[in-house]
């Protein structure tokens, strides 16, 4: 069962002045979260544990796919795991989504400003917060034009700006450098470090946490799991470690269709090297001689045949029309 | 104070992108039309509040889905919590249908019909029944609980027709039964109905809020 508590803490500031600081006295924590969409769907994460502390810059790293989103949305509190415990969630938090798509012709201005009301923020004071806020990011050409005739990278800036328009305990930011030209990254950078230091809890999803200058924590989300990262230990590895030589076999490209489609099944089979996972996709070496086999336990346990081919050792481009 | 901020917010996503036009323009044409057919006022307006549930229903779905996913999490993590966002989309569609009864309550009196105190009291607590009806039953069948319009506008018409054709159904075909009939007891119908609407309305928010959860 899932079990989310309520929000505890009080919120802190995030300012892009000096803040004042009113801190999240213990770490927001997520405890075996487990997440699938739909009753038969796979498993997006498995047990995933992660522990957000105040003042911290946390990096959640993983490749495509691997479930970083929802687990920050679930930590949002944008959504609810399917099983495990999200704890210690402030009554505030700020969540940056990794695209702000728009919609109608409501400008950057009017949808900060509704966002500050709902923030509890007078109109006047979420207008000027927000007009800091845009002059600060460079938002072009301007406040005024709606959302949806925004480029992408400015788009970003103003999902950016609403997540710093009023105090907060924790701030969740999906692949937040994403589209920002040099100078949105600079102020980026230095809000984070502001919000640092006023005690938020800060939680960045990236595909390599080298993106992510002044990451005091690390952690690595694989096969819906999460793994902490010693970036203390000498030179910095790559998050997204490069895809490994494919073993000789047979490829295969199956889709998860049955609800007993179960990815640890297939990558328990001793004959079977799991190259890549887009769920509900996933790719796989079938070891020589085991194909038939592998491809009969897999059709029996819930996954379609969607592509096959000889595996010389040489890495594949990927998935055709894989599921992202 | 937070719920005023988010209804304003939802009523300005849709006056911006005028969706709410198509269910707002059926509705005055039908009450046109029932009102230019002339007979009793009461009747009349049992059969514009029959016709105010569909389309209470219809403005419901589309202030549920109004939003992209991705602009609905960021306005959920903003508001605290999903439960708020569900209470105030409900909140903005039931507001948006009070000028459309109005509308239907003056329509019959700007044409010249002697309208009573009892009867348009009686006319404005029927609608109000009927579109609360309809918000509730929205909350079910709208996004984030069916993401798919198509499947929201099949069950929509599913839920109106029944509302019509099964007699006794709560509570149009009820209101339309009672004011079309019946000349004694309307007061104490009413309230019965009324208390049934409020009950299958709770009903269908708490499980919509369950439903969204999963999602």
């Amino acid at each position: 069962m899932c079990d989310v508590s309520e929000p505890t803490g009080q919120p802190a500031a995030v300012s892009t002045a000096p803040a004042t600081t009113a801190a999240v006295a213990a770490p927001v924590i997520a405890q075996g979260v487990r997440k699938r969409f739909g009753r038969g769907g796979p498993w997006v994460l498995d047990g995933a544990d992660l522990s957000v502390p105040p003042g911290l810059l946390t990096v959640l790293a993983g490749g495509n796919g691997s479930g970083k989103s929802t687990l920050l949305r679930l930590l949002a509190g944008a959504g609810r795991p399917t099983a495990g415990t999200i704890r210690n969630r402030p009554a505030e938090v700020a969540y940056v989504p990794e695209r702000l798509p728009g919609r109608g012709p409501m400008t950057a201005r009017e949808y900060l400003t509704h966002l500050g009301r709902i923030r509890r923020l007078p109109a006047a004071v979420a207008r000027e917060r927000a007009a800091m806020l845009f002059d600060r990011l460079g938002l072009h050409p301007g406040p005024d034009v709606p959302i949806t005739e925004l480029s992408k990278g400015n788009a970003q800036k103003v999902a950016l700006a609403q997540a710093f328009l009023a105090p907060v305990g924790l701030l969740v930011l999906d692949e937040p450098h994403t589209g920002l030209d040099e100078p949105a990254r600079h102020a980026l950078g230095g809000m984070l470090w502001e919000a640092r230091g006023s005690g938020v809890a800060v939680l960045i999803s990236a595909h390599d946490y080298r993106e992510v200058p002044g990451a005091d924590a690390v952690h690595l989300l694989t096969k819906g799991r999460v793994h902490p990262v010693d970036i203390a230990a000498g030179p910095p590895a790559p998050a997204v470690a490069p895809p490994p030589p494919e073993p000789a076999g047979l490829c295969l490209v199956l889709r998860a269709v049955g609800e007993s489609a179960s990815l640890a099944e297939l990558d328990a089979d001793p004959h079977v090297t799991i190259v890549e996972q887009r769920l509900p996709d996933c790719r796989l070496v079938a070891a020589p001689g085991q194909a038939d086999q592998v491809l009969l336990r897999a059709l029996a346990g819930g996954w379609s045949l969607r592509g096959a081919w000889p595996s010389d050792g040489v890495p594949a481009d990927g998935m055709p029309g894989g599921g992202g | 104070m937070q719920t005023v901020a988010l209804v304003r917010y939802l009523v300005a996503d849709a006056l911006h992108g005028q969706r709410g036009i198509a269910p707002v323009l059926s509705f005055l044409v039908a009450t046109a039309v029932l009102d230019v057919m002339g007979g009793p006022v009461l009747p009349n307006y049992g059969a514009t509040a029959v016709v105010l549930l569909p389309v209470a229903l219809w403005l419901t779905v589309l202030i549920g889905g109004s939003e992209d996913a991705v602009q609905a999490a960021i306005t959920t993590v903003t508001a605290g919590g999903a439960g708020r966002v569900l209470a105030a989309r409900l909140l903005c569609a039931y507001l948006i249908t009070w000028p459309l009864i109005l509308v239907a309550l003056a329509w019959p009196i700007i044409l010249g019909n002697p309208v009573s105190t009892t009867v348009l009291l009686y006319g404005v607590l029927a609608h109000l029944i009927t579109a609360l009806a309809g918000v509730g039953i929205g909350a079910l069948i709208s996004a984030p609980v069916i993401r798919r319009p198509a499947w929201s506008v099949l069950l929509g018409v599913g839920v109106a027709l029944l509302e019509v054709a099964v007699p006794y159904a709560p509570p149009a075909r009820q209101v339309m039964t009672l004011f079309g009939h019946h000349s004694t007891g309307i007061a104490a119908g009413l309230l019965l109905i009324a208390v049934q609407t409020a009950v299958l309305a709770a009903a269908t928010t708490l499980a919509a809020h369950r439903l969204a959860q999963r999602a």
